[in-house]
């Protein structure tokens, strides 16, 4: 399978932003008048719709020139609706994006993170249409986890880790403020380090094929709207 | 997660800001030759009753909420209890919290609701504000004309309310339902969601 296209324009937050799983059911009404109803599928997939709208010429261009080069390829979707702030600094390697819950009394699993549980997942992180990056979903990290610890006694040790999301690979980021912070836990990254910088967004992906009738609207000479529509799909 | 006689309850209330539209359906065969004579077979004991319930999560915890009761219904296949949130029942007096029956404004169904069909024997009884829900099967109902007194037993067996039941609560039939389309969309506007949920009722498998 070759990479999905990250489709990076946020969509106008005037219009609605729809998802809409889809489960798929046969019903076979019984004489009795009671019916059998048999799952044919055992995951949502369905569809996700977005109105994106390219207010300058150089944006128009490259929007509408990435819908047209890869019209028949498979894209990584974000679901916007569930975009979250990082609530620190990242540096390059990390693979705990901090993350902060939010609605009080719920945990990070109110962001549908994965399709469904079992299923591989990605999350992009994102600053701008041109400042993103793809990161494999591992889980959701707890507030007390395994780690190494660097103090007095040299060792494994409980230590508190910020509660985020774990994602596979590491963030890209600036290598040469990379290094221990002697003074706190292992793994951090010193000043100097910061890729992404704290309140970068957090946002889940969908595996998705554009719909083949996608029409544009050209608004002016240097603009243009789009009603968007993908179909969901599972990695292969 | 509440469940009722096994299957989930669904007691988030859905926005009411317009009427609401509720078609009901038998299924019905015609035999017309076209010459004076009509032939009518009905396939059903009960008709099944569909609407569109309008869900609004106004953050994404209450999106959560609502999005696993949709997930552990799979579409059109897991059947949910849903309330029909009017005012089917009119208490005439408050019911003690060791009492077992309610009594109600006589409307006929003792009479003919009660016996017609087990998918109008059970009730959600609702405290003003919500704070309070009771769901409860109505095993006997006799009438004398004015009101019709209702003996109501739990899930559990219980045949005592457990709370006072006071005349300003709100009873309204428990209907089994399911979904009635397998794609359920979610518009999205800023950190609020409207679900339209269209659900239908399934009577047969309502248990008596």
């Amino acid at each position: 399978m070759s990479t999905p296209v990250v489709f990076p324009y946020e969509p106008d937050g005037g219009e609605d932003f729809i998802e809409a799983p889809a489960w798929s059911t046969d019903i076979l009404a019984g004489a009795a008048e009671r019916e059998q109803r048999i799952a044919r599928r055992g995951i949502p997939l369905g569809s996700i719709e977005m109105m994106v709208r390219a207010l300058e010429p150089i944006e128009m261009t490259a929007m509408m020139g990435l819908l047209y080069t890869h019209h028949q390829d498979l894209w990584h979707v974000p679901l916007w609706q569930f975009a979250l702030p990082t609530s620190a600094d990242l540096s390059g390697g990390e693979t705990v994006l901090p993350v902060d819950p939010p609605v009080a009394g719920y945990g990070l699993e109110v962001v549908p993170w994965q399709l469904d549980a079992g299923e591989p997942a990605s999350v992009l992180l994102y600053r701008s249409s041109s400042e993103y990056q793809v990161l494999d979903f591992l889980g959701i990290a707890l507030e007390e986890g395994w780690g190494y610890a660097w103090g007095e006694s040299w060792g494994l040790a409980v230590q508190a880790s910020p509660p985020g999301l774990l994602v596979a690979g590491g963030v890209e980021g600036n290598s040469s403020g990379w290094g221990l912070d002697w003074g706190g836990s292992w793994g951090q990254a010193v000043a100097g380090g910061v890729a992404w910088p704290a309140g970068t967004l957090v946002i889940p992906l969908r595996l998705a094929r554009l719909d083949p009738e996608t029409a544009s609207s050209l608004e002016s000479l240097e603009a243009v709207s789009a009603p968007l529509r993908w179909v969901v799909e599972l990695a292969a | 997660m509440t469940t009722y006689l096994g299957t989930e309850v669904l007691l988030e209330q859905p926005n009411r800001v317009l009427s609401v539209s509720e078609p009901q359906q038998l299924a019905a065969t015609v035999m017309d030759a076209r010459t004076g004579l009509r032939k009518i077979e009905v396939r059903q004991s009960a008709p099944a009753r569909s609407r569109e319930l309008e869900m609004l999560a106004m953050d994404l915890g209450e999106a959560y909420e609502l999005r696993q009761v949709l997930e552990r219904r799979r579409g059109r296949q897991k059947a949910i209890w849903v309330p029909t949130w009017q005012r089917d029942l009119v208490l005439t007096a408050a019911a003690a919290a060791g009492s077992g029956t309610i009594t109600v404004r006589e409307c006929g169904y003792a009479t003919r609701i009660w016996p017609h069909a087990a998918a109008r024997r059970h009730l959600l009884l609702l405290a003003p504000g919500g704070a309070t829900t009771l769901l409860r099967r109505v095993s006997v109902a006799v009438t004398d004309g004015s009101t019709e007194t209702l003996t109501l037993v739990g899930p559990g067996g219980e045949t005592t309310h457990g709370v006072e039941i006071a005349a300003t609560w709100l009873v309204c039939f428990l209907r089994l339902m399911r979904l009635d389309r397998d794609e359920i969309a979610w518009r999205w506007r800023g950190g609020t969601a409207a679900v339209a949920l269209p659900i239908r009722e399934i009577p047969a498998e309502a248990p008596a």
